[in-house]
């Protein structure tokens, strides 16, 4: 059985797959029904209209269709969710990532199975074609009034009737005012009852008639409230669970992309202690951050700047850094200057010193402190040998240049604490936003040869 | 007595986070043999597992009297033994829902003299904010070390808070200049801000220094650094800036 006897899956098809029935936000007049039924069928969309347009003088029945796929039909782009349809499954990857904060700029709606109110709806279109389809109504009215020879006193009643329905359906969808519209299509209904029963019997008789209807529409409305009431309350409780649900399957998403896996992986280096202390350190900082934390992202904080530093130096060297941050800043030239000198002093302390190793870093008005601590041996500060650049460039030179000052005290069985300060000022934050871009390349670069 | 009692306070201080465990042994060591009562502790905390980790761990130093693993049975864990020092989870299921910050609450009035030590896996500052305006004196990680979590006990037991650099970094935080303007001005009272040297002893400690070396970096004794922590942990129970009320609120312990 060779593979060429499977059928490519890449053949074009024979027939143009049709797109689904959707209404689309783009090229719409009034609710984009129209335009979807034209883009379903393959027609161009003036025909759609003028069908609709014709169909309204058949006694209305192109609006009450209209009125009926607007709210049944779901909108969104149909496009799209063809294509979401016959999306390709080979390049789908295995596990897919959490999502980020923000999602794609273009990400394409949940349909829903009405976007808005009529009010909105009307709001929203073209007032020529609105003038247009007011138009078309009343002469669809007056012509089937002429035709079927309706007597005269049936006219206003009728207004008033279909004035009630349309104000019923005008806020559809929308949560807003649906007490004031139930009352006052029932009192447009009893005015249209009012204006028929009044001229066409006697008083007494119209008054019966009213009570009447009254009884009947109080009686319906006693009956239909706990049939509407169950409905509403499974509508809360679903929403709710579905609430619920996306969370659970937010956290399951986490845990298993990242505690689960880590754990998989202590068990397999579960005789390498060093391995095994960074995945649980690294990981118990993810979960931390996940949980405790809104993390701002670190080209926008100095403190998260420098709790990223600690993370993966913590990472590549295998020691616990106390990281305590007070106050933050935005970053600016100084503060890259700023970090890359902890970081300098990070490794030395990992590398040179001993545990525990802390930094603090306190950002108040107008300056930055950074104070690495280790409690190591400690050396003598004034016999560094001059081709040792670590210290005297990467930190202290790094820092004098931008304007900062650093002092290193290092003292036997005392450790080495390296205390860094860095004037900023708040105006130079907008100025120094240029430089940045080619700031953190070098940076990167730099981070990326110091590695 | 009371001298003994200040010199091995000053050995416990220094020891607080040292690298040292070796010496740390050899000192408790002396100290069981003197043949002082043990402290009696309590232990309260949902994890069965950490717990019996714990009570192994202090076993050798410490008589512990009583464990429970929620609201309603610490506080009656701790009303029936009265236990000196009792260490408390801060996430504890039961009661109202409010934590250990509900157990420090609630249990207080039954056991005047027990001092209670947070020992946490949280690090956020709604959680350590909620056991210490409660009535906590001192708040650490679970990743402590034994000989620090030993002397950290010893160290309450005395009547001392017990800081980490963290709870400093939290303190700064909450009275950090300009963090809450109109908490100062509505408030201005000496308990709602730091002194001067206040703030340096809470700057060392999150820098990561013992008490021995903030006293040997700032030219005081460590008698005096003990005081300056302890009425910092004064100003973070009774302060009202806005910073603290909020995570007290937060746990509805107010």
């Amino acid at each position: 059985m060779g593979a060429d006897t499977y059928p490519d899956p890449h053949l074009p098809p024979l027939l143009p797959a049709r797109l689904p029935l959707m209404r689309p936000k783009q090229g719409r007049i009034l609710c984009g029904v129209c335009k979807g039924i034209s883009l379903h069928l393959g027609i161009k969309v003036s025909w759609v209209r003028l069908f609709m347009l014709a169909l309204i003088f058949a006694f209305g029945a192109g609006i009450v269709a209209y009125i009926f796929l607007w709210i049944y039909v779901p909108a969104g782009d149909p496009i799209a969710a063809a294509q979401q349809l016959y999306y390709d499954p080979q390049a789908q990857p295995l596990a897919r990532p959490n999502a980020g904060i923000a999602g794609p700029a273009n990400q394409s709606e949940e349909p829903t199975s009405s976007d808005s109110g009529l009010s909105e709806v009307l709001h929203n279109a073209p007032k020529p074609a609105l003038l247009a389809g007011v138009g078309a109504l009343l002469l669809a009215l007056a012509l089937s009034f002429s035709l079927t020879g309706m007597p005269r006193r049936l006219v206003f009643p009728t207004i008033l009737l279909a004035s009630s329905l349309a104000i019923a359906w005008f806020h559809f969808g929308g949560d807003q005012r649906r007490v004031w519209t139930l009352a006052a299509s029932g009192a447009l209904i009893l005015a249209a009852l009012a204006s028929y029963v009044f001229p066409t019997f006697p008083a007494d008789e119209a008054w019966q008639m009213m009570l009447l209807a009254l009884i009947v529409i109080a009686a319906v409305a006693v009956i239909l409230t706990p049939w509407a009431s169950s409905i509403l309350a499974r509508l809360s409780t679903e929403r709710a669970q579905k609430e619920r649900e996306e969370e659970r399957a937010d956290m399951a998403a986490h845990l298993h992309d990242g505690v689960l896996q880590t754990l998989a992986l202590i068990q397999l280096h579960a005789d390498d202690p060093q391995a095994v202390f960074t995945l649980a350190r690294g990981q118990e900082r993810d979960l931390r951050n996940w949980l405790y934390q809104e993390r701002t992202p670190s080209d926008r904080s100095v403190s998260s700047g420098l709790q990223s530093i600690a993370a993966q130096i913590e990472d590549a060297h295998g020691k616990p850094i106390d990281v305590v941050t007070v106050g933050d800043a935005h970053p600016s030239a100084q503060t890259d200057a700023l970090l890359d000198a902890t970081q300098q002093a990070l490794i030395n302390a990992v590398t040179h010193g001993a545990e525990p190793i802390s930094v603090y870093c306190e950002a108040g008005k107008g300056k930055v402190e950074v104070f690495v601590r280790d409690h190591g041996a400690g050396f003598d500060t004034k016999a560094v040998p001059p081709d040792r650049l670590g210290i005297r460039e990467s930190i202290i030179g790094r820092l004098e240049r931008r304007g900062g000052t650093v002092e290193i005290v290092s003292r036997p069985n005392w450790g080495t604490e390296v205390r860094m300060h860095m004037p900023i000022s708040a105006a130079s934050d907008q100025a120094q936003q240029d430089s940045r871009g080619q700031q953190t390349q070098a940076k990167s670069a730099q981070r990326a040869g110091a590695q | 007595m009371e001298q003994a009692n200040t010199a091995d306070m000053a050995n416990m201080a220094d020891t607080s986070n040292t690298a040292n465990p070796a010496a740390e042994a050899v000192l408790k060591s002396q100290e069981t043999s003197e043949g002082q009562t043990p402290i009696r502790i309590g232990v309260v905390d949902d994890h069965e597992m950490f717990r019996a980790g714990v009570i192994a761990t202090l076993q050798p130093h410490f008589q512990v009297v009583g464990q429970a693993a929620d609201v309603e049975g610490s506080i009656q864990m701790v009303s029936e033994t009265q236990p000196d020092v009792v260490l408390l989870d801060v996430h504890v299921p039961g009661g109202q829902g409010g934590g250990g910050a509900e157990i420090l609450a609630r249990s207080q009035p039954l056991a005047p003299h027990s001092v209670f030590l947070a020992l946490s896996v949280s690090d956020s500052p709604q959680d350590v904010g909620s056991v210490i305006r409660a009535g906590a004196r001192g708040y650490v990680t679970k990743t402590i070390s034994s000989s620090d979590l030993v002397s950290s006990i010893r160290q309450v037991h005395e009547g001392y808070a017990v800081f980490s650099p963290k709870l400093a970094g939290f303190v700064l935080s909450a009275f950090q200049d300009g963090s809450s303007a109109d908490a100062t001005a509505l408030h201005d009272d000496e308990l709602d801000r730091l002194s001067a040297r206040e703030q340096e002893v809470m700057r060392l400690i999150a820098r990561g220094y013992t008490y021995r070396e903030v006293a040997a970096e700032l030219f005081i004794s460590i008698k005096t650094v003990e005081t300056h922590v302890s009425s910092v942990l004064r100003k973070l129970q009774l302060s009202n800036r806005s910073e603290l009320t909020r995570w007290a609120a937060d746990r509805r312990i107010v």
